[in-house]
């Protein structure tokens, strides 16, 4: 038995990170005055990201099929393929899908009566796949194209042959893959020694002003972070999380979006006591600067609008203002208010040498792209490993998803791949390492994690910034009503395909304490 | 809504043959020396493009007026010479694109106007519709597609930034 004076108090001390500065060939999401006009066509971004893709198509297509046997050539123009001649060619793939929002059936129907709600999928079978390109486009048929993921608006070359009914049949399919990273080869092999790592922080979806509150997950939440809760191993744990980055939805949506969907049985419970002073939140902004003051006191946070956020809803989000969160964003310069998407280059402390280069964004492009699979054999997270080899983050922008008219460049497209791939509000956790080999003998390494809604999940994600692992952190208080009906009795688990491998474990749970006492 | 006609400009443009030369000579130098300015040159064509603009309905100002009273401090740009030599090339592309077939509805149109509406149909450089022309030579010189630089000069005379026949694309008004 220990007497207090012979244990010896443990002093915690943060890890720390720097934010590197950006170099200039970065492309910056902001909109300021010399990109602003609104005048320009949309097809200008097409026209970019063809003419910035098509290069990387081309040297991955001829390393690919130099050495086949046909001796297939590359036809420079779609229109110029000759029939029954073995050729590959390079363009934008456009789906053709019924089930698309279409302006001309909006038009047309019957106004008298209540819109019918939007598809959640446009994916169908009578879907016709082309590609296209300065000259004109051309449909592909073939098996091959069923069991990749193919989205409107990515630059592939196909190789095959003109059938006779002016289609192309496609024997094979290439995509840019990955390109190569930033700041050099990172070794991921010393996961030795980890305990002076440095380890960041991301949650998503907060919520707060939501019918359901989550104030005390949210409270357990600030209380972790800052290191108030919890015995010696949870601050310590806390303590090495050195930064924090919240990807989105950090307010509720507006009470308009109720109104379509089903209120759940939880929401329909909270809103009965609608005026009760306790549910209802005139001013959700006050509460949030309220958890945030507290967190930015003892670390740095980064913020990303999301889609639920009171900012602009076209692609790239406009971040915050600064003065939005009182004290916590106005008096504390490591409060970043960064755009959606963004990228972080993160620097450690520990070992100045370890850079990390973050891209982050808060879901909307995932969740566009996710309407075009269908679902049981396609996941998110194939679906986000295959942007990076698509070398683009939002293909569907601006198709189906609203995105600002660009004329210059295309921001959208990832010309270096990042370390660390974060998209937040999605409904369950993922994580993904990919490793890829280029045809210089580099190795790629990115990993990509998908956060949970904390409103629904009651997850903190943090990774590693030197190896990269990732945890999850779950608050979870007996008897809170979450998603659904249930109530939650224990964490579950996140589902996985067979695919992917499992490759975090959520690693510790911090039930609630003060519960205990009112337990059964 | 009246549908819109088609737009063939009718005003004279006056180059003056003595001075034609000099003034060509000088251009040269001009546009040369600001070469690396292209953004100053980008943001200089837009101050002087705005002022058109806004009188489209009228007649045009005389082009060397206005100039002047624009920018005092830079010098005048030069006028564009319809017969020049060095748009000699360019016009014979432009003819072999309609395979020397002869136009059709060109009233008004001269050899400069075919000379740039076939710099706005060329895909290479991206679509036309919506921004100036001196825009999206900017933009395709900056991306490396090498777009001719005879066709900035054009846009860089004092006829070429003050008539939206020069400035604007060809669907201007039209789309």
């Amino acid at each position: 038995m220990k007497f207090p004076s012979e244990i010896k108090p443990v002093r915690a001390t943060r890890a720390a990170t720097t934010v590197l500065p950006l170099p200039e060939t970065t492309q910056n999401f902001l909109i300021r005055k010399g990109n602003k006009s609104y005048k320009h066509q949309y097809s200008n971004i097409y026209f970019l990201r063809l003419r910035s893709l098509r290069q990387s198509v081309e040297e991955a297509a001829l390393a690919k099929w130099k050495n086949l046997s046909g001796k297939p050539v590359m036809v420079p123009r779609v229109l110029d393929v000759i029939n029954s001649q073995l050729c590959y060619i390079i363009g934008t793939v456009y789906l053709h899908m019924p089930l698309k929002p279409n302006v001309m059936i909006d038009i047309a129907r019957d106004h008298s009566i209540p819109p019918p709600p939007p598809p959640t999928k446009f994916y169908s079978d009578n879907d016709s796949i082309m590609l296209e390109d300065e000259s004109g486009r051309i449909r592909l048929v073939g098996e091959v194209l069923k069991g990749k993921n193919i989205v409107t608006g990515i630059i592939i070359g196909v190789l095959g042959a003109e059938t006779a009914e002016g289609d192309f049949k496609v024997v094979d399919i290439c995509f840019p893959e990955l390109a190569p990273q930033a700041f050099g080869e990172i070794d991921l092999e010393d996961a030795m020694d980890t305990d002076g790592d440095e380890w960041i922080g991301f949650v998503s979806g907060l919520e707060v002003g939501k019918t359901t509150s989550i104030d005390a997950q949210l409270q357990m939440l600030t209380e972790y972070l800052t290191g108030e809760e919890g015995g010696e191993d949870d601050q310590l744990s806390a303590a090495k999380i050195s930064r924090l980055i919240i990807a989105g939805n950090s307010l509720a949506p507006g009470a308009l979006a109720e109104r379509i969907e089903t209120p759940s049985y939880a929401e329909r419970k909270a809103r009965k006591k609608e005026l009760d002073p306790k549910t209802f939140t005139p001013n959700p902004i006050y509460d949030l600067s309220a958890y945030l003051l507290d967190i930015a006191r003892v670390m740095p946070i980064h913020i990303l609008p999301g889609p639920g956020d009171p900012t602009g809803t076209m692609m790239p989000q406009q971040p915050f203002p600064r003065g939005i969160f009182g004290d916590a964003s106005t008096r504390f310069s490591t409060f970043h208010l960064e755009s959606n998407p963004a990228y972080i280059n993160i620097a450690s402390t520990s070992q100045p040498s370890c850079k990390r280069h973050i891209l982050v964004n808060s879901g909307q492009p995932l969740d566009d792209m996710f309407k075009y699979l269908p679902t049981p054999p396609v996941t998110r997270l194939s679906v986000l490993e295959s942007t990076l080899r698509w070398r683009h983050m939002a293909p569907t922008a601006p198709d189906t998803l609203w995105c600002h008219p660009y004329f210059v460049a295309d921001p959208f497209v990832i010309r270096e791949t990042p370390h660390l791939y974060v998209v937040g509000g999605q409904p369950e956790f993922g994580t993904n390492l990919i490793t890829d080999e280029t045809q210089i003998g580099r190795r790629i390494k990115s990993r990509i994690v998908l956060v949970p809604n904390f409103a629904k999940s009651g997850m903190l994600v943090v990774v590693n910034a030197k190896t990269l692992e990732v945890r999850c952190v779950n608050f979870a208080v007996d008897g809170m009503m979450t998603a659904e009906d249930d109530v939650i009795s224990e964490e579950t688990q996140p589902l996985y395909s067979q695919e992917e491998p499992k490759l975090a474990v959520p690693d510790f749970t911090m039930g609630s304490d003060t519960m205990d006492s009112q337990q059964d | 809504m009246k549908q819109g006609k088609l737009k063939f400009a009718s005003s004279k443009h006056t180059a003056s043959a003595s001075g034609a030369k000099k003034a060509l000579a000088k251009s040269k130098s001009v546009v040369r020396s600001n070469a690396e300015g292209t953004t100053d040159i980008k943001e200089e064509a837009k101050k002087i493009s705005i002022k058109p603009r806004s009188s489209s309905n009228s007649s045009l100002p005389e082009p060397s007026k206005s100039d002047s009273n624009d920018q005092p401090s830079l010098e005048p740009l030069p006028h564009l010479n319809i017969k020049d030599p060095r748009w000699r090339k360019l016009f014979a592309d432009a003819k072999a694109k309609r395979n020397r077939q002869p136009l059709i509805h060109c009233t008004g149109q001269n050899e400069v106007h075919q000379i740039l509406r076939v710099f706005d149909l060329n895909y290479d450089y991206g679509p036309c519709i919506g921004v100036t022309r001196l825009e999206r030579w900017e933009r395709a010189q900056a991306m490396g597609l090498n777009p001719p630089l005879e066709i900035r000069d054009i846009l860089l005379t004092s006829e070429g930034v003050a008539d939206e026949s020069y400035s604007e694309c060809v669907f201007y008004g039209e789309v």
